[in-house]
């Protein structure tokens, strides 16, 4: 078992990232078609050729927003099952509490399946706070409707004797019976995200992959922990395996740490814009604790989102965090191959081992040029030495 | 600024469902329904009613700091508990008045039923659709900045406040009443499609009152809810917000006590042909 590497992007539309709100409230005036047109066949091409360099690769899907032109990571994942010919494919995810059809879904990732060859990793999310407005969808309840959602679209897939009735609290259908049914015996793996410990330990209960997102080193180990709890409680035995885990970064490579470093820091705006959402979309009522939300509204930087702390324990910021930090939190990678292989170990054997590293390396302003030369640098001169490393761990322990 | 209602809460376990409310006054009884935001700010119309009135003002469950039902999701369980609560506590001849969302809810209870009720008083009600299908009858609670909403909803700005200058058990409630609302009311947002065409089955004098400088509610819209109600009267304070109740609470319970006095009168010379 090797450690997998996933090139991700989420299709920025950078052009104007100078408006105040990014999400939800900017008008599509500002989106250009043809503009549009050009940058979804560039970043497609980044993900043949990731595939081309070996790579697998991951999609993702936002709405109402210039940060992300992928409205349907279904859509863009079955443009990219023909196109790419190796990849395992990663959607992280399609956000189940805001769709309001588990059966279309099920269709759909059956057919992503099928034509790419079963080569399908099945992301689950229930989508950040922003994802509601767009979606209408209720914040309360959000995931009783997750877990219900995914029991369906797995009984859909799973379900081969013809139709099945599905009364649940949240979806009803009284004949199910999907085609096709999935290459990938009896499902393709499902993966569902998690930021919090006690999703974590539900997640580890069912043994489905864990992702997670630019936790850093202490945030990142404490979630495998939780799920290793939820684990073991389940009977599963006392060490996970670390393919189990997937975690997302952000990484650029040059043949100067100097260039490398600059590439990073476009990248990382994902970070830095993510405060960029009017208010009150990006704090929706009961997806954050109650503590949370007073902490939040009587916090001095209302826009803060997130604080890490270094191994060495400095508290890091990730709205205003400079190149630096984020790269002393294990958040992004940046560097030469050889700094950026040492970065990479150095984070997974901290955190006790890592089966699937997510890595945004296009974002941004990050061109195409600069992005494709990334890529390659990583593709032949890190990814050959992750893959052929035999002293990474292989269980986790808790 | 007003406060919000005193701790000494009573509490009735209904079909293992736990409502908190409080009591006031002797008389005729009148249950009030809050709005939205919960509570806070009744405190003083309360009062003034209670000097005529046996006064029961329920906290909906999940505005509280308690956990409420896992399955309350609906306006129609709060109207269903609240009907419950009227039996529970023996209570006839009920004056039945909301503000806003308690409106709302109070309009569910009349249209399922009216035997114990004697007539019913609506501040700013929300739950029917009477606009266009793009024209938003009611200010979107949750897509509007808080100080938005605040400056929307109260005419006089001494009843603003900043989040922040709340003490933290105000804070507290605050937060879990948007909560709670988001639980009810997110969609059909503030209103549900089939209570329009129920509203002919109010049997019992009503009365909406609307505020002439409210910010929330498309003009027209509480106007257009009276009209729904068969017999209804509507009433106008011109210098109050969203929330009569809260701005001019003398004079809003005096509304009250004038209409329910000339209802009863009323009754009186020609009785109301099915009233149990």
């Amino acid at each position: 078992m090797t450690m997998r590497v996933y090139h991700f992007s989420e299709q920025p539309y950078p052009e104007v990232w100078t408006q105040p709100s990014l999400r939800i409230t900017i008008p599509n005036s500002l989106c250009r078609p043809e503009e549009a047109h050009k940058l979804y066949h560039r970043y497609i091409d980044e993900w043949k050729l990731a595939d081309e360099l070996g790579f697998d690769i991951m999609v993702n899907e936002h709405h109402s927003t210039a940060t992300c032109l992928t409205a349907s990571a279904n859509l863009i994942l079955a443009i990219l099952a023909r196109e790419t010919k190796k990849a395992r494919m990663l959607v992280l995810g399609v956000p189940l509490c805001n769709r309001t059809d588990p059966v279309r879904i099920a269709e759909e990732m059956s057919m992503i399946d099928v034509i790419s060859g079963g080569r399908l990793e099945m992301g689950f999310v229930k989508g950040v706070p922003y994802e509601i407005g767009p979606a209408n969808s209720n914040p309360t309840r959000m995931m009783e409707r997750l877990w219900e959602a995914h029991d369906l679209i797995i009984q859909a897939m799973t379900t081969h004797d013809g139709p099945f009735n599905f009364e649940g609290e949240f979806f009803h259908h009284r004949t199910v019976n999907i085609w096709p049914r999935p290459m990938q015996q009896p499902h393709p793996p499902v993966w569902i995200t998690t930021a919090s410990a006690g999703n974590a330990r539900e997640i580890g209960g069912r043994g489905i992959v864990m992702g997670s997102f630019m936790g850093g080193f202490g945030e990142t180990k404490k979630l495998h922990q939780a799920y290793a709890e939820g684990w073991q409680k389940a009977g599963r035995g006392s060490e996970v395996p670390v393919d189990r885990f997937g975690y997302l970064a952000m990484c650029a490579v040059a043949d100067t740490e100097t260039e490398a470093r600059r590439r990073a820091d476009l990248i990382a705006d994902y970070l830095r814009t993510n405060g960029q959402v009017a208010d009150p979309f990006n704090k929706p009522p009961t997806y954050f604790p109650t503590e949370a939300m007073i902490r939040s509204i009587r916090s001095p930087n209302p826009k803060a989102f997130r604080t890490l702390l270094t191994p060495k324990g400095k508290p890091v910021e990730l709205s205003t965090a400079t190149l630096e930090e984020f790269i002393e939190c294990g958040v992004v990678f940046a560097g030469t191959p050889d700094q950026v292989y040492d970065q990479i170990t150095n984070f997974t054997d901290s955190i006790g081992g890592l089966g699937h590293l997510l890595l945004m390396q296009q974002g941004g302003h990050l061109n195409a040029e600069d992005t494709r030369d990334s890529l390659t640098l990583f593709g032949t001169k890190v990814l050959p030495r992750l893959k052929a490393r035999t002293d990474s761990k292989l269980l986790f322990a808790a | 600024m007003a406060t919000t209602s005193p701790p000494g809460m009573r509490a009735a376990v209904l079909h293992s469902v736990n409502v908190e409310f409080s009591e006031a006054g002797r008389g005729q009884p009148l249950l009030f329904l809050h709005p939205g935001h919960g509570n806070w700010g009744d405190r003083p119309f309360l009062d003034a009613l209670a000097a005529e009135y046996r006064v029961i003002a329920p906290v909906a469950p999940w505005f509280g700091a308690a956990a409420g039902p896992p399955k309350f999701s609906s306006v129609q369980d709060l109207a269903y508990l609240y009907l419950d609560l009227i039996e529970h506590l023996k209570l006839d001849n009920v004056v039945l008045a909301g503000s806003s969302f308690g409106g709302w809810i109070a309009a569910e209870m009349a249209v399922k039923s009216c035997q114990r009720l004697a007539a019913l008083a609506l501040f700013a009600p929300v739950g029917i659709k009477t606009g266009g299908r793009s024209v938003r009858d009611v200010v979107d609670a949750f897509g509007v900045p808080d100080k938005e909403w605040q400056e929307r909803a109260f005419a006089d700005p001494s009843f603003r406040f900043e989040l922040k200058a709340l003490d933290d058990t105000e804070l507290f409630i605050r937060v879990r009443a948007k909560e709670a609302l988001a639980r009810y009311a997110w969609t059909p947002y503030m209103h549900n499609p089939k209570l329009q065409g129920r509203l002919h089955r109010i049997g019992r004098p009503t009365l909406v009152v609307g505020g002439g400088k409210d910010g929330i509610l498309r003009s027209g819209y509480p106007r257009d809810f009276a009209d729904a109600v068969p017999g209804a009267r509507y009433e106008e304070i011109a210098g109050t917000g969203h929330f009569p109740h809260i701005e001019q609470p003398a004079q809003t319970a005096g509304l009250v006590h004038s209409f329910v006095q000339e209802a009863a009168q009323a009754a009186q010379r020609a009785p109301i042909r099915e009233r149990a």
